[in-house]
């Protein structure tokens, strides 16, 4: 029981690094997307411009993304603390 | 001058001069002028529903709620930083995402904090309205909201982020509908209507409508005053527990905004309601009495920033969320409601209006825009979906990146870090009522100013009215 625990536990730090890897991914993203937004209005031209828009709202959706990552991992360690506090007992 | 000029000038002026003359010498009881008062007295609102009551003899249905404008957030402002704190640097996102019911399992997670608000299909809005509203709350990656109807399937497959009202109709209120939602929303009342009752006439509701909310022919639909089941606040409790371990989603509460308000939301709380909807005096409908409207209710303003301040003594920020709804149109008015502690608005009018935007061209002059939006519409058929997707979806752009503007200016990297202190208000008694800095005077003479009002003789019958 106690081993099936551990590898729990390993199972969820590897989820947490990952979740940490997308939210990182995700933040890059987003700044990309947005430098795209001011790059791509400066030109004043019609289409260009809805293209900008799509990526601004893509650079809000990817922080969305990020937000979700950080507290899923928040999340995980909780589960991991609560995991480490009964091995304890 | 041409000769027709002089021939023009000297006729208006001929006839000027004799209706000038009449007005002076006619009796005021056979003067038009009598309509010039009249007019002052009675707003021309008023008059054309007096005659328009006189005509009908039944209530008025007018639509987008009260064009009184009761709360005014043209007296609170933001305040921008320079070097006493500094504004968000130019390369630094502004986080606008939000978390829905954070405790729920499911929480709802927004890209931005605006979403739109109920208004639904049938009782109010083409079905083509309502995919076009779908499908922009999910390009911009918010989310949409049935209002009280049952559940229209190409709602549910364009809307990414759907919440379902589990309404007083009864039309959504079975396991196998609310189980398909993102979130629900308990519906007993709306700031356009308090909780009365409504009912769309049988004579209104077509095929489509009839199978959606599981009508008979020549049935009415009708929305009770009471949810079905509940008339205790166990009942409630009971109600929201149930939804909760069957969905998983957020369950919040949605009610007409009243002086109650604080006694409201302890049950509320008490349910373990994941979000509260708060909608204001000012809150839109497709067509409603306007008595209900007009003076019943309580203003946004002051809805949101008594609840906010409410959950805060609960201890309950961060854990229930809170949505601002009523006559919130400009960026300006949402941030504003936000700062005062609502995590998020929902919008209704504005998202029509922007749905449509030049496509009001189609109807006007000759019929009113929300034509081509509302079921009973006669030119539903000329909006173009694709076209009101594009208008909604800029337009949301757009106050998004407006609020950023203001999140920069204040110096806030998130819009929901943005509060009181970013703002300051230009009425002492708002100042007051809504616990935010008075603009008149410096930070540090706040109290000394206030505690001189109290003394002015000017204004204490005032401030010690209760």
């Amino acid at each position: 029981m106690l081993e099936n625990l551990a590898d729990f536990s390993q199972t969820l730090s590897a989820f947490r690094s990952d979740l940490n890897r997308i939210q990182t991914v995700a933040g890059s993203l987003s700044q990309v997307d947005r430098q795209h937004y001011n790059d791509l209005t400066k030109y004043d031209d019609e289409k260009l411009t809805s293209i900008a828009v799509a990526e601004q709202s893509s650079a809000r959706q990817l922080g969305e993304i990020k937000q979700i990552c950080i507290a899923m991992a928040q999340k995980i360690e909780e589960i991991q603390q609560v995991i480490v506090r009964n091995q304890g007992v | 001058m041409g000769i027709l000029a002089r021939i023009l000038r000297g006729a208006i002026n001929e006839v000027a001069d004799d209706a000038i003359r009449t007005m002076i010498r006619d009796q005021y009881t056979e003067n038009l002028y009598e309509m010039v008062p009249v007019i002052k007295k009675v707003s021309p609102v008023e008059l054309l529903e007096t005659a328009m009551r006189s005509a009908r003899g039944t209530p008025l249905s007018r639509p987008l709620g009260s064009h009184i404008r009761f709360s005014p957030w043209e007296k609170l402002l933001f305040n921008p930083v320079h070097l006493f704190r500094f504004p968000t640097p130019d390369d630094v996102g502004i986080n606008t995402s939000v978390r829905i019911g954070p405790k729920a399992r499911r929480p709802l997670n927004i890209s931005i904090p605006i979403m739109i608000t109920g208004m639904s299909f049938g009782g109010a809005l083409s079905k083509s309205a309502k995919i076009a509203l779908a499908r922009a709350a999910t390009l911009a990656g918010t989310a949409t909201n049935t209002g009280e109807a049952g559940l229209l399937e190409e709602e549910r497959e364009a809307a990414h982020l759907l919440i379902g009202q589990y309404n007083r109709g009864g039309w959504l209120n079975s396991r196998d509908k609310y189980t398909r939602l993102d979130a629900v929303e308990i519906q007993l009342g709306q700031g356009a209507q308090g909780s009365s009752p409504q009912r769309t006439s049988a004579k209104n509701i077509g095929r489509e409508f009839r199978e959606v909310f599981e009508l008979a022919e020549g049935q009415d639909a009708i929305i009770h005053s009471r949810l079905d089941g509940v008339n205790t606040k166990d009942d409630f409790i009971r109600l929201v527990k149930r939804l909760k371990e069957e969905t998983g989603v957020p369950v919040g509460l949605k009610i007409a905004a009243t002086h109650f308000l604080e006694k409201e939301l302890q049950i509320a709380l008490e349910a373990d309601c994941d979000f509260v909807t708060v909608d204001g005096a000012e809150g839109g409908t497709h067509g409603g009495a306007p008595t209900l409207q007009d003076d019943v209710g309580l203003p946004t303003i002051y809805a949101v920033s008594r609840a906010a301040r409410f959950l805060a003594e609960k201890g309950a920020v961060g854990e229930v969320s809170l949505i601002a709804a009523g006559g919130l149109i400009t960026p300006g008015q949402m941030l504003k409601a936000m700062a005062l502690g609502a995590d998020a608005v929902y919008i209704g009018t504005a998202a029509v209006m922007a749905m449509l935007g030049d496509q009001i061209t189609r109807a006007v002059p000759f019929e009113p825009p929300t034509d081509l939006v509302v079921y009973t519409g006669k030119m539903t058929d000329h909006l173009d979906i694709d076209r009101s997707v594009q208008n909604l979806f800029y337009y949301l752009n757009a106050c998004v990146r407006e609020m950023e503007l203001v999140a920069a200016t204040v110096g806030k990297v998130s819009l929901g870090d943005i509060d009181k202190n970013d703002l300051v208000a230009l009425d002492p008694f708002m100042a007051k009522a809504l616990n935010v800095e008075l603009g008149f005077v410096s930070p540090d003479n706040q109290d000394a100013f206030f505690a001189e009002l109290e003394k002015s003789d000017v204004l204490r019958p005032v401030l010690t009215v209760h």
